[in-house]
């Protein structure tokens, strides 16, 4: 092989070895990584960084989702092994978690039989003397035939040894220390037989170059943690108390400080414009950059210290491994709704983004239970959503962390009704697909793991503001300022402007809610676009330029202002969060969807579903809400209901799959 | 020694996996974490009725279902 070509490395492993973390120090990427099995869903590439390469050829690093084994169990494992068998990669490396050897080498031998050159990555070295492991890497580089590296990834450690070796090896032809021979892969004895052969080679290599002193069923601070928040009984209560520490943090006491620097920064930004800009200008220029642009981001932005704590808090919590045990916590739950505790982790990842939560669920091998989840994720409240909660919770709930607290509570609730419903429309004949899952160990969480992984998703959502969410502002406010015929719409007219006629029939619909006023369909339906929008449109239709009061530490300081500029009672206020939270996602979400439902008449039962279950969620919202606040039901019940009605019917119009229409007869029966 | 599965352990006990009484994939899942006959494993704990199970083996922690801990068989000293 020349030297100058760019040669290609992949990088596999058992799930939750550290492959990601690994690939983020060497190319300096910042894939999202977490204290758990199965977050890497799809291959990542990246070119590897010019200081640890010594001027060798370039390489470019592919990172892959984690596998136990070349004959895979849930799809992901199939990315790897479709990729390190027919794209032909110069190198593997394959990551090893050195502090569990006897598992991880299985996969190894695979690797080693493909005659692609191989280097192991011992990683987590520097956690075998902890736990007083003793480790001969030499003897096991022997054994193996084929170069052994310790590294720690989490530290930037053996990463110049790693890629050297790389380098040493990439033209070599790889030998394998043990061959399986030709095995029928139909022949159920066959296949087990030739397994038992190579875990008792790989035992062989464990006794040579493991000494342990601590004796495995030894109990340990890890399982006393476990016996506790994954008990029986406390479990869940313990998942909701820590979930409402999480919003107390990030909402009423850490966020707001942030938050208010922020807005200050607005606040000059908008004052430094309009001096600028001077009075010469004419208004309609100056309505669309200071109250379009300025006011409708500022006000977006104005929430993004929030969400950064949120993000940060959920990294650590992530980190540190009590993630996975919530999965465990709750399995019972989600397998008694036809899903299994594999959907949780989906609706984990949801929180921060839909996207990349609709895209895990392919984990799930099971096809109901996979569209089932990917349908369902979306209604966990997303980043992108939480400033509409912040926003709702200062104005008309005086900051209560309760606001943000049930809100996912309530995301939860309506997966798990929903799951109900579709399992009830399609049948449940479907085997269960079995939860087994590795738990990662606790550790202490790293603040500069939760700093980056707040970084990368922080900067998701600035971009987002900085593009999409500016052009929908300045969008609505050109809309807004304008009539159909091009002129600007008179001081108390503003009914008579595009945004107002467009929005005003949708209005009508929202008028059963509790919330019928044309501005306030206008923001939900720019949402549809970006779920942020909803802020923005709001900030930039009811010209409120800042929703925080930068003197009293408290988000949106003049809540009652806000609350009476917009003409709602609590209730509705409620309802109309509840509206923005649970129809459908933003249009990137749904696109995610599609590609995770693999069938049209699933994705618009979806849509169809959630916005369903959106409508009726706020129904009953505002209804029984007004009912309960002022003894008599709510404006426009009666359609509501007809409305609601109807919306039943269509979702089991669209949910009844064609090859399902049989079992739903049956279970009518 | 007594036979029992892997469910009817308790917190804390000891076993030899003896037999995994499921299909193909369940089985070679099972084994790619460790879960094979002759391996010992211990329970840690069982997390509300009819969750998973959480043991260790090796020197790892796995949740495994319900439905799956009844058809793992342990054989205990």
């Amino acid at each position: 092989m020349n030297n100058q070509e760019t040669i290609r490395v992949a990088l596999t492993g058992n799930p939750n070895s550290g492959k990601t973390t690994l690939f983020n120090a060497i190319t300096g990427e910042i894939a999202h990584v977490g204290n758990w099995s199965g977050v890497t869903m799809d291959k990542k590439a990246g070119e590897i960084k010019e200081n640890l390469n010594q001027g060798q050829a370039e390489v470019t690093a592919v990172d892959l989702p984690g596998a136990y084994s070349m004959s895979p169990f849930t799809s992901e494992e199939n990315i790897t092994k479709e990729f390190v068998k027919n794209e032909d990669p110069d190198v593997i490396i394959n990551i090893v978690d050195a502090t569990n050897l006897s598992r991880s080498l299985f996969f190894t031998t695979q690797l080693l039989e493909l005659g692609i050159p191989v280097v192991v990555a011992l990683n987590k070295s520097d956690l075998i003397a902890k736990k007083n492991i003793d480790l001969d890497r030499e003897e096991l580089s022997e054994l193996l035939g084929c170069p052994v590296v310790n590294t720690v990834a989490t530290k930037n450690q053996g990463l110049e040894d790693l890629v050297s070796a790389v380098h040493e090896v990439k033209a070599e032809e790889q030998a394998a220390p043990f061959e399986a021979g030709d095995v029928d892969l139909t022949d159920r004895s066959a296949v087990e037989a030739a397994d038992k052969r190579r875990f008792e080679f790989v035992k062989s290599i464990i006794d040579k170059v493991e000494t342990r002193e601590v004796e495995s069923n030894q109990q340990t601070i890890q399982d006393t943690v476990d016996r506790v928040v994954a008990h029986k009984w406390l479990g869940i209560p313990i998942f909701a108390v820590i979930m409402w520490a999480v919003f107390s943090l990030s909402q009423t006491h850490v966020g707001p400080l942030f938050a208010d620097i922020f807005v200050g920064w607005i606040d000059q930004l908008n004052a430094g414009v309009a001096s600028m800009l001077g009075d010469s200008v004419s208004p309609v220029l100056r309505a669309i950059l200071l109250d379009g642009i300025i006011g409708g981001v500022g006000a977006v932005v104005g929430f993004l210290p929030l969400i950064m704590v949120l993000f940060f808090l959920l990294a650590l919590l992530e980190d540190c491994g009590y993630m996975a045990r919530v999965t465990v916590v709750m399995d019972r739950f989600f397998k008694k709704v036809g899903l299994s505790g594999r959907s949780i982790i989906p609706m984990i990842i949801g929180t921060g983004c839909a996207i990349p939560g609709v895209m895990a669920t392919r984990t799930i091998k099971d096809k109901r239970q996979r569209r089932t989840t990917a349908m369902l994720t979306p209604f966990m409240p997303c980043g992108a959503k939480l400033p509409v909660i912040a926003l709702f919770a200062g104005a008309f709930f005086n900051d209560a962390g309760w606001v943000g607290t049930t809100m996912y509570f309530l995301g939860i609730g309506i997966i798990i009704i929903g799951a109900l419903i579709v399992r009830k429309i399609t049948g449940d004949k479907s085997t269960r697909s079995p939860f087994i899952m590795e738990l990662p160990e606790y550790r202490f969480p790293s603040i500069k793991r939760a700093t980056k992984s707040m970084a990368s998703r922080g900067k998701a959502f600035v971009i987002k503001a900085g593009t999409i969410i500016l052009i929908c502002n300045a969008a609505v406010q050109i809309m807004q300022t304008f009539n159909w015929q091009f002129e600007v719409v008179a001081e108390g007219a503003q009914s008579t402007s595009i945004l107002a006629s467009i929005a005003s029939p949708f209005s009508i619909l929202l008028i059963p809610l509790g919330f019928g006023a044309w501005q306030l369909a206008a923001a939900a339906i720019t949402g549809f676009i970006a779920k942020e929008n909803v802020v923005g449109t709001l900030a930039v239709v009811y010209s409120i330029t800042n929703f925080i009061n930068p003197e009293e530490f408290a988000l949106v300081g003049d809540g009652t202002n806000v609350a009476s500029v917009m003409g709602l009672t609590s209730v509705a206020a409620l309802a109309y969060l509840v509206f923005n939270l649970f129809t459908p996602p933003c249009f990137a979400a749904i696109g995610a969807m599609n590609a995770e439902l693999e069938s049209k008449k699933w994705l618009w039962g979806a849509i169809g579903f959630q916005f369903s279950v959106g409508y009726i969620a706020s129904f009953l919202t505002y209804q029984v809400g007004t009912l309960i606040t002022t003894g008599s039901l709510g404006t426009g019940f009666l359609p509501g209901l007809i409305a609601v009605g109807a919306m039943m019917s269509v979702i089991v119009y669209f949910m009844t799959d064609e090859e399902e229409v049989q079992s739903e007869a049956t279970v009518n029966a | 020694m007594k036979k029992m599965t892997l469910h009817q352990l308790n917190a804390d006990q000891a076993g030899t996996v003896l037999e995994i009484n499921g299909g193909c994939g369940l089985e070679e899942k099972l084994n790619n974490l460790g879960i094979r006959p002759g391996k010992e494993i211990v329970k840690i704990n069982e997390s509300f009725i009819g969750g998973p199970v959480t043991v260790q083996i090796d020197h790892t922690k796995v949740a495994v279902g319900h439905g799956m801990a009844e058809k793992i068989i342990v054989e205990v000293a």
